[in-house]
């Protein structure tokens, strides 16, 4: 447990890793975006140049990022039978394969392709953009800075913000903590490992029991402490990092825009399709 | 330098409970000079920590006067007053990982700054005077996590300094640190003083009650010793009815007083011990 | 005779990674039953990896560990019966307590060991006796103990296990003079009855001076000096090399020596250095 990469962010100095994670949050929604625009064979293609093109200026290995994909294997396994298989054809489209009862047609396949090209992407380039790149602590900030507007119908954006800010510190403290109990009881016989279902989640109370108790006690604690540290709510404070934007922030943005851009025109005049 | 900031008179608290009410201060009287460092002992339980939270106004005194800078508090003390006294006198606390809040050593220092809304380019300045002050700049990127027990301690002091306040109250402050953390903090703290700063010490190891200019004995809620190192040290009987120990040295040098070899028992290191036993024994020779 | 020995062991943490690190090297220790060892050293001189290692918790990358004659890791799968025999209090162990009532905290060990309830009971009341907790307290929550009675609860916990070695990472931790004698003198006593041995780390060398038989020096992860209390402080200036601090006592007649005093530095309680003092002045010489 001690190897979590929280927010699995890895640090770097690319141009993704630089650009300001405000203007990174707002890139990505635009990245999906144009991913569902996309509805050409050619519209794809360049979505997924544009993600591997992302993914190489990160410089985040080739490997971690399909290593990110494995978790949702069972995902687009299950999305490519169902278009395959469950697909249903126009009028007169000739199956390229036929058996017994199933029919299985070209425009079915391609729709998998689609599908599973759209999941990846999808993935590959949230983790490129924001969260392999972007610190979980400079995200927190862009969230809340995003968010300020909703304040005016007294939206509490900045008490979630800090309650962001704490979890993040405090994960790592509760994380060796739980070693730590977890250690102390299995000195003294406990068993983590084997019974049933049943019998797992009983064993689990002594580590649970304490853990929580500490963890109200750090509450309790650290309450205190900020209000020493003259804490009262979001009105009135400053923060030292004010982040000014730099030339180089505008790259992503016209990027992304071209991914845009590029998906609606060639939707349009490169209309190509295999079915 | 006389100048009281702290002044505590007949003061009492009485926490309230379901069962019963525990009385943890019991009438204390005590005042705290500009520029000192006065270190208050006591065994856990003592009401040590209660008298800290009082100073700081965690806590409202339920009997007594305690006056705070000249301001008498009063039950009906409002936010705004609480927060400037808190402006002034800061507090470390025993725990060191949970009085941080950030997750990077120079964003926790600027959280008080940021509180009080300093001026962004000022926050920049005093963080990295404060990390400086505490012996911690090279970590300044670092996350807390990442630190020995000690170096946590010296950012959450630094997070106090931060705030520039007149009175810094350690609470148990190295109770749960190592040797070398012990001393890392033990440093940070003279160097404070020495800076200016009041350093109230709140603690129950006696080799750091030795480096006070005052000492101040807490047992069931009263004081019970006052005076410089040396005068509380060598109360021997007293100090071990309150659960506290006297030093190895004084003990020592007790034992050979009482025997008749030294007439002076006053000594707070070991080196101090050394020299007035050689002093008498040079003479006896 | 030897409760726990350990025979060339050394420990590598995250082994093939960037990040591995000896821990632990070559460490070839014994410990007898019925004494009181102290193992001291700095933050990270491999002192509390030694105790996980002792008891099966973290696995030797060298070496072997034998606890009642027995190597631990001949058969993995009997692991879970070498802690109950090598019981292990970890630092601040009132964090761990969980139960409803002291009583069944206490318990917990010995039911995991499969005991039957008449066996149980009967350990948990000696055990609640051996640290000195009323058997009034056996009914309460464990959260309404007071702090000392909390740790208390907490050692009786691995006490009821009856092992044969009882390691405890800085059992005095946190508490007041008053508080961190008392827990020695249980410890003491502990080891006299039960007869089995006792190991504690410790930071205080007042504590370790006064209370152990034998002293484990770890720096850097190896042993520094193995022997008996009297022995280590007959070093103590090789002990202050390595930046450990030598009880004040110790220290004042180095202070001495330093002042052209015959006197002898190898000693670590006052009343000892009182007797040696007393030289000076009853026809002593200077030199």
């Amino acid at each position: 447990m001690k190897d979590v990469t929280l927010g699995q962010f890895f640090p770097g100095n690319s141009i993704v890793h630089r650009t300001d994670a405000r203007i990174k949050l707002l890139c990505v929604i635009a990245y999906i975006v144009g991913i569902f625009l996309a509805k050409s064979a050619a519209a794809y293609a360049l979505v997924l140049v544009a993600t591997v093109l992302l993914a190489l200026v990160s410089s985040i290995p080739m490997s971690t990022l399909l290593k990110s994909l494995k978790p949702l294997t069972f995902i687009i396994i299950i999305t490519s039978i169902i278009n395959i298989f469950w697909y249903t054809a126009p009028e007169g489209a000739v199956p390229l394969v036929e058996f017994w009862k199933i029919k299985i047609y070209a425009g079915g396949l391609m729709t998998a392709v689609y599908m599973i090209l759209r999941i990846a992407c999808l993935i590959v380039g949230t983790s490129v953009l924001l969260t392999y790149t972007t610190s979980p602590i400079a995200l927190t900030d862009a969230i809340e800075s995003l968010l300020v507007p909703l304040k005016i119908i007294k939206l509490p954006v900045h008490e979630f913000a800090m309650m962001m800010t704490i979890a993040l510190r405090f994960i790592p403290t509760l994380i060796e903590e739980t070693n730590k109990i977890m250690a102390a009881q299995k000195s003294r016989g406990a068993d983590f490992s084997s019974g049933g279902l049943t019998k797992r989640a009983k064993a689990m109370i002594p580590i649970i029991i304490p853990l929580f108790i500490s963890a109200f006690r750090r509450a309790d604690d650290l309450a205190i402490a900020m209000e020493c540290r003259c804490y009262r709510g979001g009105s009135g404070r400053t923060k030292m990092n004010i982040k000014k934007l730099a030339p180089t922030d505008i790259l992503l943005p016209l990027f992304t825009a071209a991914i845009i851009a590029g998906a609606v025109l060639l939707n349009k005049f490169v209309p190509f399709n295999i079915v | 330098m006389n100048e009281t900031i702290i002044k505590a008179e007949k003061l009492g608290y009485t926490y309230e409970g379901d069962e019963r009410n525990v009385r943890a201060l019991d009438g204390v009287d005590i005042e705290i000079y500009r520029g000192e460092f006065l270190c208050v002992l006591g065994q856990n339980g003592s009401g040590k920590s209660t008298l800290a939270k009082l100073f700081n106004l965690i806590l409202t005194p339920t009997d007594g006067v305690l006056e705070l800078f000249g301001k008498r508090i009063e039950k009906d003390i409002t936010d705004d007053e609480i927060f400037d006294i808190r402006r002034k006198i800061g507090m470390v606390f025993q725990n060191p990982d949970n009085q941080l809040v950030a997750t990077i050593v120079e964003e926790d220092v600027a959280f008080g700054p940021e509180n009080i809304g300093m001026p962004p380019a000022k926050i920049r300045e005093t963080v990295d005077a404060a990390l400086d002050t505490v012996g911690m700049s090279e970590y300044a990127r670092h996350s807390p996590h990442q630190l020995s027990g000690g170096q946590k301690q010296r950012v959450a002091i630094a997070g106090i300094i931060a705030l520039s306040p007149d009175v810094i109250i350690f609470d148990e402050s190295t109770a749960m640190l190592d040797p070398n953390g012990r001393a890392e903090v033990m440093d940070t703290i003279k160097k404070l003083k020495n800076s200016g700063t009041t350093v109230v010490l709140i603690t129950h190891y006696m080799e750091e009650a030795a480096e006070a200019d005052r000492v101040a004995v807490i047992d069931g809620g009263r004081k019970v010793l006052e005076g410089t190192p040396t005068e509380v040290f060598t109360e021997r009987e007293k100090l071990i009815e309150c659960g506290l120990a006297v030093p190895q040295a004084t003990e020592l040098m007790l034992k050979l007083k009482q025997k008749g070899f030294v007439d002076t028992a006053d000594v707070l290191t070991p080196y101090e011990a050394a020299l007035a036993i050689a002093k008498a024994a040079g003479g006896a020779r | 005779m030897t409760s726990a020995e350990l025979k060339n062991v050394s420990y590598i943490y995250s082994r093939g990674t960037p990040f591995e690190k000896k821990a632990v090297k070559n460490v070839s220790v014994a410990f007898e039953k019925g004494k009181i060892t102290g193992i001291i050293g700095h933050t990270g001189s491999g002192k509390s990896t030694l105790a996980q290692l002792i008891n099966g918790l973290l696995e030797i990358s060298e070496g072997e560990v034998f606890v009642d004659g027995q190597n631990i890791w001949e058969n993995k799968k009997n692991i879970r019966s070498v802690r109950f025999n090598v019981g292990l209090v970890f630092q601040y162990p009132e964090y761990q307590l969980f139960e409803e009532t002291v009583y069944k905290d206490i318990a917990f060990g010995p039911k995991n060991m499969g005991l039957d309830e008449g066996d149980i009971d009967k350990r948990v009341k000696t055990a609640a006796k051996e640290v000195g907790l009323d058997e009034a307290l056996l009914d309460k929550s464990p959260f309404e103990l007071s702090g000392g009675q909390k740790r208390r609860a907490a050692i009786a916990g691995v006490i009821a296990m009856q092992p044969e070695i009882l390691i405890l990472d800085e059992p005095a931790a946190g508490l007041d003079p008053r508080g961190r004698e008392s827990i020695m003198k249980m410890l003491s006593s502990y080891c006299a009855e039960s007869g089995a041995s006792v190991v504690m780390i410790s930071h205080s060398m007042e504590d370790i001076a006064q209370y152990c038989d034998d002293i484990l020096v770890m720096n850097k992860g190896e042993v520094f000096f193995f022997g008996t209390t009297s022995e280590a402080f007959a070093m103590s200036g090789r002990l202050s090399l390595i930046g450990l601090a030598v009880p004040q006592v110790t220290r004042v007649l180095i202070e001495l020596n330093k002042l052209g005093f015959d006197v002898s530095t190898s000693i670590y309680t006052v009343d000892d250095a009182v007797k040696e003092i007393e030289k000076l002045f009853g026809g002593g010489e200077k030199c």
